[in-house]
């Protein structure tokens, strides 16, 4: 089944809720729960997927280095220095397919999607991404 | 039989693809040379003007963008820079064509397609091949000569400096100097061989045919401003800064206000021994300059 799933691009579906996952409004408390249900339902996948036979071919696509807060990472990854996620996610992006890579650094740019919160991670990724993608 | 040569093939190849993606991923100078040809013209544009927005709106509050140059290469340092300033000079250029009054403020910031959509309906996105071109123009455009966002760019590349010695080299060498000369830009001192070139380089790649088909098209845009021309608009500058009437072009605190960004600039980039005596010309000169 999850052979399947996999063969059918569930993890490319993945990658762009990922892209757009940030321009989705919470601004009222139903959007909020909306979208966090959506945030929900694609931890579950991931969560079934990484029970299966191809988890490692499932590590090694693009999604599960960009999107942190969806995808856990497997054992072996978390022993892995910090300064690495600039280059993991610049390998990412350079395994994704080109126009996801347009589509993300367009909905930056438009969505402003840095902010200045110190403490929030997808920020501190939304620059990295900018600093790639200018390579 | 021709069945079974066909399934060996194919078996073949995908150990082949395997073993050829296992090298890539391994080999971070393969990787970096191959990334570097896999991002299109546009995509690297648009991260340059994201770049230019995020500094000019947040200057010294962009802290995880200094933080993410920070941790990149000497290379990282002086292609960021490098295409921030050329953009930065592209908004001078305007601000000389078509001598727009200089103003303290913006009243467009407020203007939601200026400051970006925070947290909103998912947004379109447009694949006219115009759409950088014209997001470009209308960004520089409402940004020109403010003081604010002029004020915004020296604090963040003043608190980037203060990182690292490995940071200020490659700030230096990116030419970030440039950004005190473009902060008296008036009628008499356009810094016109700085803009003049950067806005030939862009006329250039506009109108080089194909140039969206072409993934690793022109990238005179990521190179340095060199520091043969800096300094032979700085030694303009130390003279006609000491002319009053040259420094009446910013009223009030304006000019004071400038002098003293632009000095913590210059003193975080040359702070360090090393970075002063590979510079000392330059330093001279931008010492004259702002302690006129």
């Amino acid at each position: 089944m999850a052979e399947t799933v996999l063969e059918a691009g569930v993890l490319d579906l993945l990658l762009r809720v990922y892209i757009i996952f940030p321009t989705l409004s919470d601004a009222e408390a139903d959007d909020a729960s909306q979208k966090m249900a959506l945030l929900d339902a694609c931890r579950s996948v991931m969560e079934v997927l990484s029970l299966s036979p191809q988890i490692e071919a499932i590590s090694n696509h693009p999604v599960c280095i960009l999107w942190t807060s969806c995808c856990t990472q497997p054992p072996g990854y978390t022993t892995e220095p910090a300064d690495n996620t600039l280059l993991d996610r610049g390998t990412a992006w350079s395994r994704a397919d080109k126009s996801c890579a347009k589509r993300r650094m367009t909905l930056i740019y438009k969505g402003s999607l840095w902010n200045s919160d110190i403490h929030d991670m997808g920020d501190m990724e939304t620059c990295m991404d900018i600093v790639e993608f200018t390579k | 039989m021709i069945w079974g040569t066909w399934r060996h093939a194919w078996i073949s190849w995908n150990l082949l693809s395997e073993a050829l993606d296992s090298l890539l991923f391994e080999n971070p100078l393969i990787r970096f040379n191959l990334r570097s040809q896999l991002y299109d013209q546009e995509i690297v544009e648009l991260a340059f003007l994201s770049t230019l927005k995020f500094i000019v709106l947040s200057g010294s509050s962009a802290r995880h963008l200094m933080n993410v140059v920070t941790l990149g290469s000497h290379q990282d340092t002086v292609r960021v820079f490098s295409g921030v300033i050329r953009l930065w000079l592209e908004c001078v250029s305007i601000q000389t064509h078509s001598a727009v009054r200089a103003t303290q403020y913006s009243d467009s910031i407020s203007s939601p397609t200026f400051e970006g959509i925070s947290s909103g309906t998912a947004l379109p996105v447009n694949e006219d091949p115009r759409f950088y071109a014209c997001e470009k123009a209308a960004f520089l455009s409402k940004i020109v000569n403010v003081d604010k966002y002029i004020y915004n760019i020296i604090k963040f590349a003043t608190d980037t400096a203060e990182q690292n010695t490995a940071i200020r080299w490659g700030m230096v060498e990116a030419g970030c100097l440039a950004l005190v000369l473009t902060a008296f830009v008036n009628d008499d001192f356009k810094l016109s061989s700085l803009t003049d070139a950067v806005e030939k380089e862009g006329r250039k790649r506009r109108s080089k045919p194909g140039r969206r088909e072409t993934p690793d098209a022109d990238i005179s845009f990521l190179t340095p401003i060199p520091s043969t021309t800096i300094n032979a608009e700085a030694s303009r500058l130390s003279i006609l800064i000491r002319n009053a009437k040259f420094r009446a072009t910013w009223e009030g605190q304006r000019f004071n206000t400038r002098r003293a960004l632009s000095l913590s600039l210059v003193n975080n980039l040359l702070w360090n021994e090393d970075v002063a005596h590979e510079h000392v010309v330059t330093h001279a000169l931008f010492k004259k300059i702002l302690e006129a």
